[in-house]
């Protein structure tokens, strides 16, 4: 804890993640103005006292839709990222646990879901099934797995062998409980990085997608159909742009940035 | 009468270095209530053994016949035989729990156990990296005996510790075994710990039983070789000397 006080970065960065969330779960209350009211007086208004990062086309309020959308979007993040983190401890679980040929088909498994070019199959899986924001969670969430399963067979690989398991055999216990009591806890830190780096990578990934029109559809707003609708004017006016980008760069930068203060505390081993 | 008896065991480890015949054709009994030592160099199979008699590991071939299914281990880390994640609450519950006992009497066992083992109850909350050695062995010994076991294998319990702390750790396990008769497999590779805590040893040596027997017989008149050559080395000439015999 002391040692993540000293890292200014995560403090910073973990402060900005808490300012967000808070603007994202208050939203009616932060928002300054409801986020699909169109004013047909104040359209494409650059940034003023009355809408702070400006209008858009429509004459709606940027900042309210950024709000808005921040909820969409972390909501996105986690809720894809927590099924991640479910099915990655389930199979790395697995395989680390049982071995021999269930870790050979598990292993093989991830192995070709890692030969997918992600953003590829999400576009596919995506025009199939229409875009709808539990749809894109799913699809996200179903192709960020693999690498928490590695990383939760190889720790569930050495843990195993603990004598803290062994006593729990001899005392009885299924495989069930030790699975559950003593391997997953102690899987659990590393999994918890690699979930908070994984999170900013979510964002990133519903971003391209509302941007693309496969996302998130307005007029729920999110930020990346908020970049999307600003693409037509942007000769004209930049701040369409600008402000979400600039809440998707820091939001994601400062997931990066926890993830990565996170895992020199966990792994000191690995720090620079 | 009888409580544990090996049949022929047989068990072959593939590593880099080739097979490794860690117990080979291994017979023994252990009588019940009696301490049976192990004793052989590390790497002797020892440990093997005692994780096939526990169930933990499958012999290749060869039975182990069971006069009880209350069984309890005790490892030498107790570092590593505690779960780092749970707290001392937790650890000496666990066995109880998996056994389904109700609620109330687990917290009368904890509290007994506790007691027996010497350690205050605000032990309970705290986590095993917050203890010493000694004192998380003794966790180790109050979570063996909170299920009531009628055997104990002792897996080097005392060798990580140092000699003041190994005499009350080996002092606890004596005393539980006269309050509640209990039959314990003591493994180590110290002759000392041996002579103090059992009245039966078998000697081990690459996955053999060289010999087995009395432990004043055996240290008096070796049989084997090898168990001889253990007996006059360094670790033996200490014990020699009256002062140190008691440790």
């Amino acid at each position: 804890m002391q040692e993540f006080v000293k890292n200014k970065m995560a403090v910073a960065a973990s402060l900005f993640i808490l300012l967000i969330l808070i603007a994202a779960i208050l939203a009616p209350v932060a928002a300054t103005c409801d986020p699909s009211a169109t004013d047909s007086r104040s359209v494409l208004t650059p940034p003023s006292k009355e809408h702070i990062l400006g209008t858009d086309r429509l004459g709606r309020d940027i900042f309210s839709r950024t709000v808005y959308g921040a909820r969409i979007s972390l909501f996105i993040g986690f809720i894809a990222i927590g099924m991640a983190v479910l099915i990655g401890i389930f199979i790395g679980a697995m395989a680390g646990y049982y071995g021999g040929s269930i870790d050979t088909i598990l292993m093989r498994f991830v192995d070709t879901m890692l030969c997918f070019p992600t953003i590829f199959l999400i576009l596919a899986v995506i025009s199939l099934l229409g875009p709808s924001i539990f749809n894109i969670m799913i699809v996200i969430g179903a192709t960020n797995w693999m690498g928490i399963a590695r990383l939760v067979r190889a720790q569930v690989l050495t843990l195993k062998e603990r004598d803290f398991v062994a006593a729990s055999k001899v005392m009885g216990a299924k495989d069930s409980w030790i699975i559950l009591r003593h391997l997953i806890p102690n899987a659990i830190g590393p999994v918890l990085v690699s979930a908070t780096l994984g999170i900013g990578g979510a964002i990133l990934v519903e971003s391209a997608l509302s941007f693309l029109g496969i996302g998130v559809q307005p007029p729920t707003p999110s930020w990346g159909n908020i970049l999307m609708d600003g693409r037509s004017t942007l000769g004209v006016a930049w701040w369409l742009t600008v402000f979400p980008g600039l809440f998707i760069l820091f939001t994601v930068l400062s997931y990066n940035i926890l993830g990565e203060a996170l895992r020199d505390i966990a792994e000191p081993r690995l720090k620079r | 009468m009888v409580i544990v008896k090996c049949d022929r065991l047989k068990k072959r480890f593939f590593g880099r270095a080739g097979i490794v015949k860690a117990v080979d054709d291994v017979s023994l009994e252990i009588e019940r209530a009696e301490a049976f030592g192990l004793v052989g160099e590390s790497g002797c199979g020892k440990t093997t053994l005692g994780k096939i008699i526990l169930g933990v590991l499958k012999p290749d071939s060869g039975n182990v016949i069971l006069g009880t299914k209350k069984m309890q281990v005790i490892f030498q880390s107790s570092y590593n035989s505690l779960d780092p994640k749970m707290n001392i609450s937790d650890i000496l519950s666990e066995g109880l729990i998996i056994k389904g006992t109700g609620q109330g009497e687990i917290k009368r066992k904890v509290e007994a156990a506790l007691d027996l083992v010497k350690l205050p109850k605000e032990a309970l909350k705290k986590y095993p990296h917050q203890f010493s050695g000694g004192e998380r062995q003794r966790i180790a010994v109050g979570r063996a005996v909170l299920t009531d076991p009628e055997f104990i294998v002792c897996d080097e319990p005392v060798s990580s510790l140092d000699v003041t702390i190994q005499l009350q750790i080996l002092n606890l396990l004596k005393e539980i075994q006269k309050r509640f008769g209990i039959t314990y497999l003591f493994i180590s590779h110290d002759l000392r710990v041996i002579k103090f805590m059992c009245n039966r040893l078998a000697v081990m040596r690459y996955g053999k039983v060289l010999e087995t027997g009395p432990v004043d017989y055996i240290y008096s008149n070796p049989s084997h070789p090898y168990t001889r050559s253990l007996l006059s080395s360094h670790f033996y000439d200490i014990i020699k000397n009256d002062a140190s015999l008691k440790l």
